[in-house]
C-alpha cells in the first residue's frame, strides 16, 4: 500500500496502488452529495411551487423548468441512493463472499423451480439451446452463427440512403436546369453521390447474388454435447448454384474476452486450435444436386472443454469455409459444446 | 508494525488434482492481536486472468467471525476439505487462462484486510500458445 496520498493512481495487474479504504470512502463521498444535491433542490423546487402565487389558486406552475428541476434533482437523488447503497454493500465484503452468495441464491432458485442443477458442470454452457432441431442423415441440425446478416443489411441501408439522396438531388438539379439557375456546388455534390449510389449498388448486387447463389449449408451431427477422446460422425450439405474449388470443415477453437478500455467495451476473439476435418476439391453444386458428405470427428482425449464466463469464452464451432470464383468464398460457422467425459 | 502472516498448506496431496478428487486444506493466521482480527475467510475459487475483465466463481465458502464464537480467536489451525469440481478445468490459454486457488483472506481493525493464495492445477487441459506467424 503506498503511503502517501497521490491524486492519480495506477492499476497494477490485479493489484492497484491506493488504499481501497480511502477509494471506498471516496465513493461514499460521491454518492452522497450526489443525493444530498438532489434533495435540496427537490425540497427548493416544491418550495418555490408552494409560494408562488399559482399554488393559492390551485394553477401549478407545471412549465418546462418545473418539470426539468424535478427530472433532474430526482435522476439525482436516484443515482446518489442507489450509489450509496451499492457501495455500502461492498465495503467490507469480499469479492469471494459476494461470488459466494450469488451463487448460493443461484442454488436456491433451481431448487424452487425443480430444474436440473447447472452446477454438474460449472462454466460449461447448456448445450440444450444446440439440440433442440433434429436432423434428417443424423441426431442433430447445428444452427449456423449468423456473421452475415447484418452487412447484408447493413449494405441495403447504405444502398437505400444513397440511392434516395441522389434521385432528391436529380429533381432539384432538372428543376434548376430549367429555369437557368444551375450551381456548380449542386452539380458536384450530385455526382459525389451518384458515385456512391454506383459504388453501394454494385456492392449491394454483389451480396443479393452472394445471398441467392450461395444457398445453405446444412451441418447434423450424431451426438451433442461432444465429449473428450469420443469419436462423432457429420454430415454436411451445401445448397445453392455454384462451384467452389475447395469446400473444407474446421473444427476451430476461438478464445474471446471482452474488456473495458476506457468507457469503451471491447470484445477480442483469438483463433487457438483450428484442425481439417473434410475437404472437398472441385464442387459443382446444383439447384437439384447439393453437396453432400459424411466424415468422422474425433475429439482428443486432453481437450479443454466450453467455457462460458461474463467477460471470457471459450468456444467450440465446427466452420465451413467454401472457395470460390469472386464473390463466391463463403465461411460460416455452427457451435458445439464439449463438456467433459461422463466416465470422470 | 508486522504485516499478519497466513498460511496455506494443502495437505499430502501435490498441486495438480483430478475432476471429483477431495482437496484437504489446513490454514493458520500469525504475527496478528488476538483482538485486531475480526473475520476470517477461506475459499477453494478459479478466476480468469488475461485480456478480458476477470470471472469469478466460488466453490467452497466459509466466514468465521470473531464476535460469533465463545473463544473469540481466529488464528488457531483451521482445516477444511471439499471435494473438487468437474469443470472448469485449470486452462492456459492466449487471451483467457482459467486458475484455480485457494485463498484465504483475513479482516482486520480500521478497515484493513489482507490474503494470501495457494494455486493449484485442476485437470491436465493442454496450454494453447499462440501460433507463429510465418511468411
Amino acid at each position: 500500500m503506498s503511503r502517501w496520498f497521490r491524486v492519480w493512481q495506477k492499476k497494477r495487474g490485479r493489484r492497484r496502488t491506493g488504499s481501497r479504504l480511502a477509494g471506498s470512502v471516496g465513493e461514499a463521498s460521491f454518492f452522497g452529495l450526489l443525493l444530498l444535491l438532489g434533495g435540496v433542490v427537490q425540497v427548493y423546487v416544491f418550495i418555490r411551487y408552494t409560494q408562488s402565487p399559482s399554488a393559492v389558486l390551485l394553477e401549478p406552475p407545471v412549465g418546462f423548468q418545473f418539470w426539468l428541476m424535478v427530472l433532474i434533482s430526482t435522476s439525482f437523488l436516484l443515482i446518489g441512493g442507489g450509489g450509496l447503497v451499492l457501495t455500502a454493500l461492498q465495503t467490507g465484503t469480499s469479492t469471494e463472499r459476494r461470488a459466494a452468495l450469488v451463487k448460493r441464491a443461484a442454488d436456491i432458485d433451481l431448487i424452487n423451480e425443480e430444474l436440473p442443477s447447472l452446477s454438474e458442470n460449472p462454466g460449461v454452457p447448456d448445450h440444450k439451446p444446440l439440440i433442440d432441431s433434429p436432423g434428417v442423415e443424423l441426431q442433430y441440425r447445428l444452427p449456423v452463427i449468423q456473421t452475415q446478416t447484418l452487412t447484408f443489411l447493413a449494405t441495403a441501408f447504405f444502398f437505400l440512403v444513397c440511392n434516395s439522396i441522389l434521385i432528391v438531388l436529380l429533381v432539384v438539379l432538372v428543376r434548376e436546369w430549367m429555369i437557368g439557375h444551375l450551381q456548380i456546388a449542386l452539380i458536384a455534390l450530385t455526382i459525389f453521390f451518384g458515385v456512391m449510389a454506383g459504388w453501394s449498388g454494385t456492392f449491394f448486387v454483389r451480396q443479393v447474388r452472394m445471398r441467392g447463389g450461395i444457398g445453405a449449408t446444412t451441418v447434423e451431427i450424431s451426438d451433442h454435447p461432444l465429449h473428450p477422446g469420443d469419436s462423432y460422425n457429420v454430415y454436411l450439405s451445401q445448397s445453392g448454384r455454384l462451384y467452389l474449388q475447395d469446400l473444407e470443415m474446421f473444427l476451430v477453437c476461438e478464445e474471446e474476452a471482452t474488456y473495458r478500455q476506457g468507457t469503451d467495451v471491447r470484445t477480442d476473439r483469438r483463433v487457438v486450435v483450428e484442425e481439417l476435418i473434410h475437404q472437398g476439391r472441385n464442387c459443382q453444386i446444383r439447384r437439384d444436386h447439393p453437396y453432400e458428405d459424411h466424415c468422422p470427428l474425433q475429439i482428443p482425449v486432453n481437450t479443454m472443454h466450453s467455457f462460458q464466463g461474463k467477460h471470457n469464452v471459450i468456444q467450440w464451432k465446427l466452420v465451413v469455409r467454401g472457395q470460390g470464383a469472386g464473390w463466391r468464398s463463403f465461411e460460416r460457422g455452427f457451435p458445439l459444446v464439449i463438456a467433459p467425459g461422463t466416465s470422470e | 508494525m508486522l504485516d499478519p502472516l497466513i498460511s496455506i498448506r494443502l495437505k499430502e496431496q501435490g498441486r495438480v488434482f483430478w475432476p471429483g478428487q477431495e482437496l484437504d486444506c489446513e490454514y493458520q493466521v500469525d504475527a496478528v492481536e488476538r483482538s485486531d482480527l475480526r473475520a476470517v475467510e477461506a475459499s477453494v475459487m478459479w478466476y480468469t486472468e488475461g485480456k478480458g475483465d476477470e470471472d469469478l466463481g466460488v466453490h467452497y465458502f466459509e466466514r468465521r467471525v470473531a464476535a460469533d464464537r465463545t473463544a473469540g480467536d481466529l488464528r488457531p489451525m483451521r482445516h477444511f476439505r471439499t471435494t473438487l469440481p468437474r469443470t472448469p478445468l485449470s486452462y492456459a490459454g492466449v487471451l483467457v487462462k482459467i486458475r484455480w486457488c485457494v485463498r484465504v483472506r483475513i479482516f482486520l481493525g480500521r478497515g484493513r484486510d489482507s490474503f494470501l493464495e495457494v494455486p493449484f492445477q485442476l485437470g491436465d487441459a493442454p496450454a494453447v500458445y499462440e501460433p507463429e506467424v510465418t511468411e
